[in-house]
């Protein structure tokens, strides 16, 4: 174990069931024989590897949360989180649907929890950060949904406290036959506190089940945040995953998708609007283990000022995964001289009578589309606005829930009035 | 009052395309520009808008007395000015309705805003002129419309910015007869007193159904010849050879 994590604080003490323990101490073993990334790390070919320990420093679990965000959805099933504790919530949970903090779930649920809770993550990059997870977050939450579900959850994440590191959880189960929504926000206390949040996500979406999972990174521009994202698809199910990030000095997102059900889709959507002070790092792989299955994968990235993206993607298809539909693109689009976008599709095939593509696109706002909206009297600062957000809110239509996509254009507004 | 063009000269990559053209465009009229390919048309039309390409050397446009090369593409557009392009740019993630309602925003005084209903309830009100579906509000402007639907979509725009003098580049081209009927009606129905027109054709049919005053040839960056309806009928049985002849001569 590292000296620092040997000198952390008191902790709250959660008792987890044995066999969650016991992987809690695993995680524990292998955090301490994994080395943190290094520049000759392919995953970090291009990003700061250096950040990736930031996430040792002063973990804590609980803050003062100062006053609570507006919620973002209207009727939403609400629950607040301060450093990972629970604080708040609003909303009645209808029959049908579990929803808490992690402990109390293992605890009431722990046998279906146990069977259901996918390997340890890390696996684009990150298992160190994975482990250190795992051994070290107190908190967490659960929802396992069971029902057509119409109300949406939203969880709140607030980060709190100078230089402290939060590990916040989030499991999501779609029991067979259900739907849900759910939207989770990392929001900073306030503008000044330098924050590192490492959130981890377990999405679990079981046979005939259609689900739509929000993520927005609104932190304020001296944190850092990294999140770990695995999601499992069975059978003939429809998911719609998706970030948005706006906040953070430095974001690095790891998402991973398998898709293992036969006649089942993943769409994985990202936005990205990094600004000078701002990096966006998105590792991503589409993982076909069936076949007939889909994914498409939608990442649009408008960079202001110095801001940086990197953009690493894979399709992989496994041997015996014929008919897969899969698809990735990713696109830049470039507000000023001064950004840098770096992207790296990839694909690799062991299946026949697939159809997949890969891409990536950098482009500027085009001349003649300014001059088009000029032509009707939009003054050019207005045009340029309209057409970076028009770019961004193509992916955002695609979440095709109309609450949703609200809140994410009201996020890319703010954004675009901020550095525009 | 009217669009008065004097004299005026304009270059393309040090070119010069437009050598000295005259006209004036009262309100209440419409006026039709025919002449063969590369003649300066839609050059024309391109500097009085304004576009970075074209670069004026000498010469005046004045929109009811006032320099129109003084003003921004934008500020030509508020001050009345509206141009139907011949091949309107594609604006993915920008949709028409929204479009059309930053464009009617631009016009109101600042801090106010545009009363929503009222605008919707006026663009299906145009849209039904142009027998536009109403799902053409939520597409992008003009992406993946076929060049018919661009063309509607440029007259639904005219329509609804109401401006003071009109230039119609080609909007002809790529319209079947019946799409031509509809383009037509809608501009018919902006005929008015107080607005002038200026089209832009290859093709005396368009002007069967939007009926000009004048018709006004133009060859190498010039109006060479003026007339009235008669001159567009002659110049399709004819074509442009008299052209020829003059300069010959």
């Amino acid at each position: 174990m590292s000296a620092v994590l040997a000198e952390e604080k008191a902790q709250v003490s959660v008792n987890f069931p044995d066999w969650y323990e016991k992987l809690r101490s695993e995680a524990e073993a292998k955090y301490a024989e994994l080395a943190w990334p290094t520049r000759k790390d392919e995953n970090w070919r291009f990003g700061s590897y250096k950040n990736a320990n930031l996430a040792e420093a002063n973990i804590v679990h609980g803050g003062e949360a100062n006053g609570l965000p507006e919620p973002a959805l209207e009727n939403a099933i609400r629950f607040v989180f301060c450093n990972n504790e629970l604080v708040a919530t609003e909303g009645t949970i209808p029959e049908g649907v579990v929803a808490g903090p992690f402990a109390d779930i293992l605890r009431d649920h722990g046998d279906c929890i146990e069977s259901l809770l996918p390997p340890l993550q890390g696996r684009l990059g990150s298992p160190k950060l994975a482990a250190l997870h795992r051994a070290k977050s107190q908190g967490g939450f659960a929802i396992n949904i069971g029902i057509d579900c119409q109300q949406p959850i939203e969880i709140v994440h607030l980060a709190s406290g100078n230089e402290v590191t939060t590990l916040p959880y989030i499991l999501i189960v779609g029991m067979p036959g259900s739907k849900g929504i759910v939207l989770e926000r990392f929001v900073s206390a306030n503008e000044t506190d330098v924050a590192t949040v490492v959130s981890v996500s377990d999405l679990v979406a079981m046979d005939d089940c259609e689900l739509r999972y929000l993520v927005s990174q609104e932190l304020n521009e001296k944190s850092h945040f990294i999140r770990l994202a695995d999601s499992k698809l069975g059978k003939n199910t429809r998911t719609k995953t998706g970030s948005i990030h706006t906040g953070s000095a430095w974001a690095r997102e790891e998402t991973y998708s398998t898709v293992d059900g036969a006649e089942s889709n993943s769409e994985i959507l990202s936005v990205a609007i990094p600004d000078t002070g701002q990096e966006y790092d998105q590792r991503t792989f589409q993982h076909h283990g069936a076949p007939h299955t889909g994914s498409d994968l939608l990442f649009k990235n408008t960079l202001f000022g110095k801001g940086k993206t990197v953009f690493s993607g894979l399709i992989f298809v496994d041997e015996g995964a014929h008919y897969t539909d899969a698809y990735q693109t990713c696109r830049n689009l470039f507000m000023s001289d001064e950004a840098e976008a770096n992207s790296m599709p990839g694909l690799e095939i062991n299946a026949d009578q697939v159809k997949c593509s890969h891409g990536s696109t950098s482009s500027r706002v085009s001349d003649e589309e300014i001059y088009y909206l000029c032509s009707r009297g939009i003054d050019p600062r207005s045009a340029r606005r309209m057409i970076a957000q028009g770019f961004s809110a193509d992916v955002v239509e695609k979440f095709e829930d109309e609450a949703l996509e609200a809140f994410a254009l009201t996020r890319i507004d703010a954004k675009f009035a901020k550095v525009d | 009052m009217s669009l008065l063009i004097e004299n005026l000269h304009a270059n393309v990559d040090g070119t010069e395309i437009l050598k000295g053209l005259s006209l004036e465009i009262p309100k209440g009229e419409v006026h039709a520009i025919m002449g063969p390919n590369g003649s300066g048309k839609s050059t024309l039309s391109k500097v009085l808008a304004g576009h970075d390409d074209y670069e004026v050397t000498a010469g005046s446009a004045t929109m009811d007395g006032e320099n129109l090369f003084d003003l921004e593409v934008d500020e030509r557009s508020r001050a009345g000015l509206f141009l139907a392009f011949q091949y309107p740019a594609e604006v993915p993630g920008v949709s028409n309705a929204n479009f059309l309602r930053a464009a009617r925003q631009a016009r109101l005084p600042k801090g106010e805003e545009i009363d929503a209903v009222k605008f919707y309830h006026e663009m299906y009100e145009k849209m039904d002129v142009l027998e536009m579906d109403r799902k053409f509000t939520a597409r992008a402007v003009n992406e993946g419309f076929s060049g018919g639907e661009k063309k509607r979509n440029e007259i639904l725009q005219m329509m609804m910015l109401a401006p003071k003098y009109c230039l119609l580049d080609e909007t002809d081209s790529g319209l079947d007869i019946d799409a031509l009927k509809v383009v037509a009606k809608g501009v018919n129905a902006m005929r008015s007193p107080d607005r002038g027109f200026l089209v832009i054709t290859h093709y005396q049919r368009l002007l069967d159904y939007i009926e000009p005053d004048y018709v006004h040839v133009m060859s190498d960056g010039k109006i060479v010849k003026s007339g009235d309806k008669s001159l567009a009928l002659e110049l399709e049985e004819n074509g442009y050879d008299f052209l020829k002849e003059e300069v010959a001569a």
